[in-house]
């Protein structure tokens, strides 16, 4: 066994654990977190697939949850009453059986259905001239303005939180004044 | 490298993927988890389109850009519907579905 089938197996069973304790845990924060972990398994497993840009992409989505994290985190704090209501067991097992018996159809399809490479000749227009545009860093590729934007539409975001973080804090200074001239 | 994997478990994978977040979507009640089901599914589509690109149209790129368009999806919901579930938890101290939409049970 190589060690790209191992890496596999290994990323691919803890993308499949976490997700399902993504999908079946009683608390949200926790759901939230096994999300963020599932979303780096998946990049790992993109980057098996020799396909970077995605596996970046997963690895921005991750973060991206790790903060959504925190939001719910605040959001419940002061009411830790807050949980994810499932309903008894009764009540999920429709939906259970629904989803292992969809699972088990779509793996029989799958295992027996054959994926045959297609030898059509690409055009030149639509969606294949299109993707290929936008990926190559060539001539007429758009892959590095792309980045630029990227880099400049974060840049953009930490100087917003900055301004606005500074604004609450004039905005609290000004009040305490106003307090004090009143007093 | 993905020549050594054959396709087939990576669509297991993702079909399994798929099916938990099916099965997270029917039977929580909860926003953050539906949530996070829905994107389970779509990460599903996208595990899906990555092994079909890889392994069937090596040196054309239209499976990244689904997947880069699946992508945004993903994190424009997850933007619009944490402003929601905030905004929801703010008004109903829940983000229990049957808790906050269920009519004047809280708005009384």
């Amino acid at each position: 066994m190589t060690t790209v089938r191992i890496l596999f197996f290994l990323f691919a069973a803890a993308s499949g654990i976490l997700a399902l304790m993504a999908a079946g845990m009683r608390r949200s924060e926790r759901a939230v977190f096994s999300m963020a972990a599932f979303l780096a398994a998946v990049s790992v497993i993109f980057t098996l697939l020799e396909l970077y840009i995605p596996a970046a992409l997963h690895l921005l989505l991750s973060a991206g949850s790790i903060m959504f994290s925190v939001r719910v985190r605040k959001a419940i704090d002061g009411n830790p009453e807050i949980k994810a209501g499932h309903r008894g067991w009764k009540k999920i097992l429709p939906a259970a059986l629904i989803s292992a018996s969809g699972a088990v159809v779509t793996v029989i399809t799958i295992i027996n259905f054959r994926f045959v490479h297609s030898d059509k000749p690409d055009s030149d227009t639509g969606l294949p001239a299109f993707s290929g545009s936008i990926f190559s860093t060539g001539k007429d590729g758009f892959l590095l303005p792309l980045i630029i934007l990227a880099i400049i539409a974060a840049a953009a975001l930490l100087v917003f939180q900055a301004v606005k973080k500074e604004r609450i804090e004039n905005k609290t200074v000004n009040t305490g004044k106003k307090q004090h001239r009143n007093e | 490298m993905s020549e050594s994997i054959p396709l087939i478990y990576y669509l297991i994978l993702a079909a399994v993927v798929f099916f938990s977040g099916l099965y997270g979507m029917l039977s929580s009640r909860n926003t953050i988890t539906m949530l996070i089901s829905a994107e389970l599914m779509l990460c599903a589509v996208n595990i899906s389109l990555g092994a079909f690109n890889s392994h069937l149209f090596r040196h054309s790129q239209e499976g990244v850009l689904m997947i880069f368009f699946i992508s945004g999806v993903i994190a424009a919901e997850t933007a619009v519907a944490a402003v929601l579930i905030t905004k929801l938890c703010r008004r109903y101290r829940s983000v229990n579905l049957d808790e906050s939409v269920t009519p004047g049970k809280k708005d009384k």
